[in-house]
């Protein structure tokens, strides 16, 4: 099921792969300004071509993440929610982590998976989830 | 060392050493070609004590017999240099005297066998000072002298400098005892520093950190790094953050494991912190620090229970309510 989305030969931009009912990014290279705006414009037309459930962000190759690129990877998950896509995060190194909880950057809006396999077995649970929240409230309204 | 053997000459750079710049105009000096005393102190003829030697060239000026010129030698760099060098071995005016003596009378002064004899017992004393001075208090002036004045010198130094040795022994052996105490501390503290945040996987993808003691800064960054580390190695999905050992909690101590708490979330796992004291909850909530983002339970046990109670169920749904 792995099929390339959105121009994957070109080297200028970050490659958007759809898996299952998913969009999966996967950053293995530090992040420029320039690639992460790029990302965000992609991922926007991505949700909205492929009509996927969830977006996961897989940076496990990026050991450097400034405020500016944590910012946009904040504001891609709020547009994907926006949309009706919930973002996870995984791969987070050790040292990321400490940068932003030090730097106190909000991703509260973005969830975390310790693993590509756990990013998407999470998104499943969320979507279930969601789905029987929205039956209870329905039932109980 | 090639040049622990100078002779005069080559440290004071007369030039009037056999061979040497002046000979020309100055000839050669008397310590240069005193074949009497060759060999004294490992030198040339008298290149190593060239003190005793009379009519010698030193300073820019001829220098009168060893009584004479014994005061200024006294502070010469080159005989306190020898001095130390040849330590007990040294050779000084005592020694050498059956040696030099002859050569001594032949400048013709008067020879006062009293007065030499007082100036070698204070060139003893000052061989034996220059020794203390470069630290080694073995030296011994000699006490077995004619003259009583000489005799009571001898016998003051010796007792000085024994009573100076014996108290740089005690004051050294203090200092050894006092590096051994710093380095068993030194010791310790790496131990404590090991000891106090061991990381147990208690369960599969289970970790706990049972932190004791007292967390500053330092500590909470360490122990963040470590755990960080430790999650991303072994991609465990809980960690229990038991906080039993720690008896005080001030508002940074809780600011250290909220953000502890939120790194944990933010590399995809769980965290739930465990053994909160009575004293410790009272304190937080006196001074209103707000820990409803952090998951807290009794005790291990009962945080191992709710891991794995999540376990069970494939979803994570309180997991996933919070977010």
């Amino acid at each position: 099921m792995h099929s390339g989305e959105l121009h994957p030969q070109d080297v200028g931009r970050i490659p958007i792969i759809r898996l299952a009912d998913n969009l999966v990014v996967s950053i293995q290279f530090s992040l420029s300004d320039r690639l992460v705006a790029q990302l965000k414009d992609d991922v926007t037309h991505a949700i909205d071509s492929s009509g996927a459930l969830g977006l996961v962000i897989d940076v496990s190759g990026v050991d450097l993440m400034d405020s500016y690129i944590s910012r946009t990877i904040r504001d891609i998950a709020l547009v994907a929610r926006l949309m009706g896509v919930l973002t996870v995060i995984c791969g987070v190194s050790p040292l990321v982590a400490i940068t932003l909880v030090e730097m106190g950057v909000d991703l509260k809006v973005v969830r975390s998976a310790l693993n590509l396999d756990a990013a998407l077995e999470l998104l499943q649970d969320l979507r279930r989830e969601a789905a029987t929240r929205s039956t209870g409230q329905d039932t109980s309204a | 060392m090639p040049d622990a053997m100078l002779n005069c000459w080559e440290s004071k750079k007369c030039g009037r050493e056999p061979g040497g710049a002046k000979i020309s105009e100055l000839g050669v000096c008397p310590a240069a070609s005193e074949v009497a005393i060759n060999g004294a102190n490992r030198g040339v003829n008298g290149g190593r004590a060239c003190w005793v030697v009379a009519g010698t060239f030193c300073g820019g000026k001829t220098q009168g017999t060893f009584a004479r010129k014994f005061a200024s030698c006294l502070l010469c760099d080159f005989y306190r240099r020898v001095v130390t060098e040849e330590g007990a071995k040294f050779e000084g005016a005592r020694e050498l005297r059956d040696r030099w003596k002859p050569a001594a009378g032949t400048e013709g002064e008067h020879h006062d066998s009293e007065v030499e004899e007082m100036v070698i017992g204070i060139s003893d004393a000052f061989d034996v000072l220059v020794r203390v001075a470069a630290g080694d208090y073995s030296a011994k002036a000699a006490e077995d002298v004619p003259n009583p004045i000489m005799q009571s010198l001898a016998r003051t130094v010796n007792e000085t400098v024994g009573r100076i040795s014996t108290s740089v022994d005690a004051l050294q052996t203090a200092n050894r005892e006092l590096d051994q105490k710093l380095e068993l501390i030194e010791r310790q503290r790496m131990m404590i520093h090991e000891l106090s945040t061991p990381i147990l996987q208690v369960w599969d993808n289970v970790l706990a950190l049972p932190v004791i003691g007292v967390v500053d800064s330092r500590r909470s960054a360490e122990i963040m790094e470590r755990l960080l580390t430790e999650i991303t190695s072994r991609q465990s999905r809980f960690v229990i953050l038991d906080i039993t050992g720690v008896e005080v909690v001030d508002t940074r101590t809780a600011d250290h494991f909220i953000k502890m708490v939120q790194a944990v979330q933010l590399l995809g796992s769980k965290c739930v912190i465990t053994g909160i004291r009575p004293a410790v909850a009272q304190t937080l909530v006196e001074i209103g620090v707000d820990l409803s983002a952090v998951a807290t339970l009794r005790n291990l046990r009962e945080g191992l229970r709710e891991c794995i109670r999540q376990m069970g169920a494939t979803a994570l749904p309180s997991a996933a309510a919070r977010g």
